[in-house]
């Protein structure tokens, strides 16, 4: 059975400058038990103080968390996590950690068919850029195990100034909005398509405005969701060090 | 109910105050639900108030309010507002299509912890 997308939800919240201590984010509706509940945060982080990262939720598992990276002023955190979902969901209220001042965007979605062992190849990576009016972020490949699999790409970002004027998903993937703060603050887009085995390269998200300097931070989180078939064997799960800012980390 | 609940300033003592229920708007008129408080005298302390949001449909945040809020350009507020957008889904049934949640009620919460004088202000915008 291939994996298959069920819908999505947003959030969007400006603290105004208060220190945010959750948002949460409802299910997507009509979500099933059984089906693959997923829940991504992104917050930025105003004055530039170090934070921990974003809690996983009881009774939730990480998929990848983008981390407080000591010395950039104005940096993000956030994490995806993921439940399989019961009979009967509520709002999950996802960690701020008393830290954030102003902008924290989440993004709800599920899937259905996915094998008992969810997750695929998972990567996160961060990046900073600016200073054009059009910006690229490239997720990494996945090494796709199964045909009927769903890849699936979180990217989450800041913006610095006037709304955008474009998002395109990477070639082949279907966007879906997560929240987003205006004009200035914090967005999170997903996107998928379904895969086959085999190396997958997702190709690039492209984010325009008319205007130049916006975007400056960036982080993504790729991860492969696995069908439901008979012989997949559990990945083995090794984390390796991140590759300093704009380089990604597979777990 | 109504989509604006708005309170003359007054002095509000440590305590729990609402719920303010908000309930005639709808995803065509509103964008967001916005908290509002103006800022007399506040005292220079780490948090004065917490103020929490709930929408219909279990969407929300939670914030603590500092006894001096700051503006992004490191000014002091003379009011703080915080707020949550009307969430935006890609429903299953119709799968092409992204639009506002159908929402139509929302509640806030304010505990206060060090007695402050404001107006209050909850509204659909």
């Amino acid at each position: 059975m291939a994996v298959a997308f069920e819908g999505s939800v947003a959030a969007a919240v400006d603290f105004g400058g208060g220190l945010g201590t959750t948002i949460s984010v409802s299910p997507p509706s009509g979500l099933a038990a059984g089906e693959l509940w997923v829940a991504a945060t992104y917050q930025t982080v105003d004055g530039g103080f170090g934070v921990g990262p974003v809690a996983v939720e009881s009774g939730w598992n990480n998929i990848g968390a983008y981390e407080y990276r000591a010395g950039v002023p104005q940096d993000m955190v956030g994490r995806a996590q993921y439940k399989v979902a019961g009979a009967s969901e509520s709002a999950v209220a996802l960690d701020c950690q008393n830290a954030v001042h102003y902008d924290c965007v989440a993004v709800s979605f599920a899937f259905s068919g996915q094998n008992a062992t969810p997750l695929g190849d998972v990567v996160v990576e961060t990046g900073i850029a600016g200073g054009n009016s059009v910006q690229t972020f490239s997720p990494s490949n996945l090494n796709i195990d199964n045909a009927g699999s769903m890849a699936v790409s979180l990217l989450g970002y800041v913006q610095t100034d006037l709304p955008e004027v474009l998002i395109d998903p990477p070639d082949g993937m279907t966007r879906f909005d997560g929240g987003a703060t205006s004009p200035v603050g914090a967005r999170i887009f997903g996107a998928y398509q379904a895969v086959n085995a085999g190396t997958y390269n997702p190709g690039n998200w492209t984010i325009e405005a008319d205007i130049t300097g916006f975007a400056q931070w960036l982080s993504g989180v790729t991860f492969e969701v696995q069908p439901t078939a008979s012989g997949v064997a559990p990945r083995i799960i090794t984390p390796i060090a991140p590759i300093s800012f704009g380089g990604a980390r597979r777990i | 109910m109504p989509r604006e609940i708005a309170s003359a300033s007054q002095v509000y003592a440590p305590g729990q105050y609402g719920p303010f229920s908000l309930d005639s708007f709808t995803r065509d008129d509103a964008d967001k639900i916005e908290v509002s408080a103006t800022i007399e005298s506040w005292p220079d302390v780490p948090f004065v108030a917490q103020i929490t949001v709930a929408l219909e449909d279990g969407s929300g945040f939670s914030v603590r309010v500092p006894g001096r809020p700051k503006n992004r350009d490191g000014t002091d507020q003379t009011t703080f507002r915080c707020s949550i957008g009307i969430p935006v889904e890609r429903n299953r049934l119709t799968p092409g299509e992204q639009r506002k949640r159908d929402v139509r009620s929302a509640q806030a919460e304010v505990e206060v912890f060090e007695s402050i004088r404001t107006a209050l202000t909850v509204r659909a915008v």
